[in-house]
């Protein structure tokens, strides 16, 4: 497998994921979820491929996972059973379980946030000429 | 392979502490010495730099930023470039705590002398307090929380010149005004012929001659945003009459580790320690507006002896405060659309040097990192925590966002209730966001080779030609910004180089 494309691969499965991290993706089309998930491949690209192979198998587990609760699979959960699936895993007492999702929620997270579209509507605005460009920006210049 | 390079001097790392070290010995070279100095990362012309977060993270720091440590529960940054971490940090310029340097207890290292040293370093790199009409409101807000408390916040200088403040210190300074050892020490040891090789790894060293082998290997690919080595691709073989680790915390003692050192010093890698941190965001009701100005100006410190914690006030890129904050979903989301109204604290822990906290190598002679948030650390982080949580509602905050907490976002309303709503067991290893970049410790200073790897000279021991000069050397965590203290112990070990030479630094 071509090393920038990590997760990419498994956009579909993660899908519902990044919709309960970030409700604002909720109806992304897989199209629209390229660029986050090009982003994140980026920076894994860089990781050892054992840990690009779990973080795979960690995205199936999670798409798996609500079978033992639900008889569904993540992807036909509603919005709010996703969200207590993964509140419950966030908690739980195995470890690995929970690193596993800090670490894909991290990604996502670097995907979404890292976007500068996205950084702009959160109103982060910085500039390299600093005071002179805030100051600036207050007079309405 | 290319003809073997003899020098006098050869310096691994170009931060802190190699950075230092080249100028104190830059003078070696008038008097007829070869000093090389290598660096694995490259130049980076900040002419470049856009201020772009996962641009410049990528750019500058190893893993992005993020280098796990083996059990995942923290994760690491540190920079890669000529200048070392100096490229990315805020300036924070700090003299030592007499009770640190008293606690070492190192014959030939009094307080006075580091102090001493750390203000030549502060002089030299311009540190100064940023005046406070340029001081933004985040960095006061922690002022007046604090006052509001009967705390005394304490302004520490920054070392930069002609700071527009564009707040993006941990992302390479794009103007340049941050003074690191690529803008002071490497520019004046290279004016005095001090060779500088960047994109240059060493992956081993042996005991050769009167001194020690280097196996270095030169990447041939230029920078993303720099220049490309003054050396051609391949591999070298250095020898060198004097060798100078300052490969930062993580890889000198790794370096140590894979030349085979270990059965020696069984010190070597251990009583690492890196002040474990994590991010606290306020939330206000107006804007704060963080991304301008300096990140950091104050830091309260009044009970990092009893309590060990201290709090700085900070400022974080979108992503970085997306990852610290606890959670997802759309309580997480609800808190970063109102990024420009967070108020930030930084809680750092002071963690205890045990010989289990320890960089060791993998299979491949890569570094890893080999260490547990200890129950004490967990218990003063959320001490910390608490405090912050104190300051952020008496500057105004609406709610306190406390990673340590269940549920995180803790209102007004609540604030009588700290101790209840934020506590050790909720602190989740794993779920929880640490990072540290205070690395020190793996090759400590001490009297015995059986619990240190350096003489107070920073030579290490039964080596007379092999020295260490960077954060490794502390035999104990430094309970403030260390950079200063780096270039201090660096200079005081750049004189032992020197009488190895058989040349007297003035």
């Amino acid at each position: 497998m071509d090393k920038q494309q990590v997760l990419g691969p498994l956009a579909r499965q993660i899908q519902p994921v990044l919709a309960a991290f970030i409700p604002a993706t909720e109806g992304l089309t897989l199209a629209q979820l390229a660029p986050v998930l090009a982003r994140v491949d980026e920076r894994l690209a860089q990781e050892p491929v054992a840990l690009q192979r779990q973080l795979r198998l960690f995205v199936r587990i999670l798409w798996w996972l609500p079978l033992l609760t639900h008889l569904r699979t993540m992807g036909t959960l509603t919005p709010a059973q996703r969200l207590r699936t993964l509140n419950w895993l966030q908690d739980c007492g195995v470890t690995k379980l929970r690193l596993g999702l800090w670490g894909l929620r991290t990604l996502l997270f670097l995907g979404w946030y890292g976007d500068p579209a996205v950084q702009a509507k959160l109103g982060y605005r910085p500039n390299v000429a600093g005071w002179d460009a805030w100051n600036a920006r207050k007079r309405g210049d | 392979m290319h003809p073997a390079i003899h020098v006098d001097v050869v310096i691994i790392g170009s931060g802190a502490g190699g950075g230092t070290v080249a100028a104190s010995l830059a003078p070696l070279v008038a008097a007829g010495k070869r000093v090389l100095l290598l660096e694995k990362g490259g130049r980076i012309d900040p002419k470049q730099l856009t201020g772009a977060e996962v641009e410049s993270a990528a750019l500058h720091y190893a893993h992005g930023g993020a280098h796990p440590t083996v059990d995942r529960t923290v994760t690491l940054a540190y920079a890669e470039g000529l200048g070392g971490s100096t490229l990315v940090y805020t300036g924070t310029s700090m003299t030592p705590p007499e009770r640190v340097i008293a606690g070492w207890n190192l014959p030939g290292l009094s307080h006075a002398d580091v102090v001493k040293r750390t203000e030549k370093f502060a002089a030299q790199n311009g540190a100064a307090f940023i005046p406070d009409e340029l001081i933004n409101e985040n960095n006061w807000l922690f002022q007046k929380g604090c006052e509001a408390l009967g705390r005394e916040a304490r302004q520490f200088p920054i070392n930069v010149r002609g700071c527009k403040g564009s707040s993006l210190c941990n992302l390479g300074c794009p103007n340049n005004a941050k003074q690191g050892t690529a803008q002071v020490q490497i520019p004046a040891a290279m004016a005095q012929g001090v060779e500088v090789v960047t994109h240059a790894q060493v992956t081993a060293l042996r005991v050769g001659g009167r001194g020690g082998i280097l196996d270095v290997q030169v990447d041939g690919a230029p920078h993303p945003h720099g220049s490309k080595s003054a050396w051609t691709a391949g591999r070298y073989v250095v020898h060198a009459n004097s060798v100078v680790l300052a490969a930062g915390a993580i890889h000198s003692p790794a370096l140590l580790l894979r030349s085979g050192l270990t059965a020696e010093l069984p010190a070597i890698g251990r009583f690492w320690t890196c002040h474990p941190a994590h991010i606290l965001a306020g939330e206000h009701d107006r804007a704060i507006d963080g991304f301008v100005g300096h990140p950091k100006s104050f830091v309260w410190e009044e009970r990092v002896e009893a309590e060990r914690y201290f709090l700085e006030s900070c400022m974080y890129f979108p992503f970085i405060t997306a990852k610290n904050l606890t959670g997802f979903g759309p309580d997480h989301e609800r808190l970063m659309a109102a990024y420009e109204r967070l108020q930030m604290i930084l809680v750092l822990a002071c963690d205890d040097a045990l010989p289990e906290q320890r960089i060791d190598i993998d299979g491949g002679g890569q570094p890893i990192v080999r260490y547990k948030l200890m129950p004490k650390t967990i218990e003063a982080m959320v001490r910390g925590t608490r405090a912050a949580a104190e300051i952020f509602f008496a500057a105004g905050a609406s709610a306190v966002h406390a990673p340590s907490a269940r549920p995180t976002l803790i209102e007004r309303t609540e604030n009588a209730d700290l101790n209840t709503r934020i506590t050790t067991s909720q602190f989740l290893p794993g779920t929880i966001s640490v990072s540290a970049a205070h690395f020190m410790g793996g090759c400590r200073m001490g009297v015995s080779p059986r619990d240190s790897v350096t003489s107070v000279r920073g030579q290490v021991h039964g080596h007379d030609w092999l020295f260490v000069a960077d954060g490794s050397l502390f035999p104990t965590a430094l309970e403030i910004n260390p950079y200063l203290t780096i270039m201090a112990l660096a200079d005081h070990v750049a004189q032992a180089v020197a009488d190895r030479e058989g040349h007297t630094l003035t």
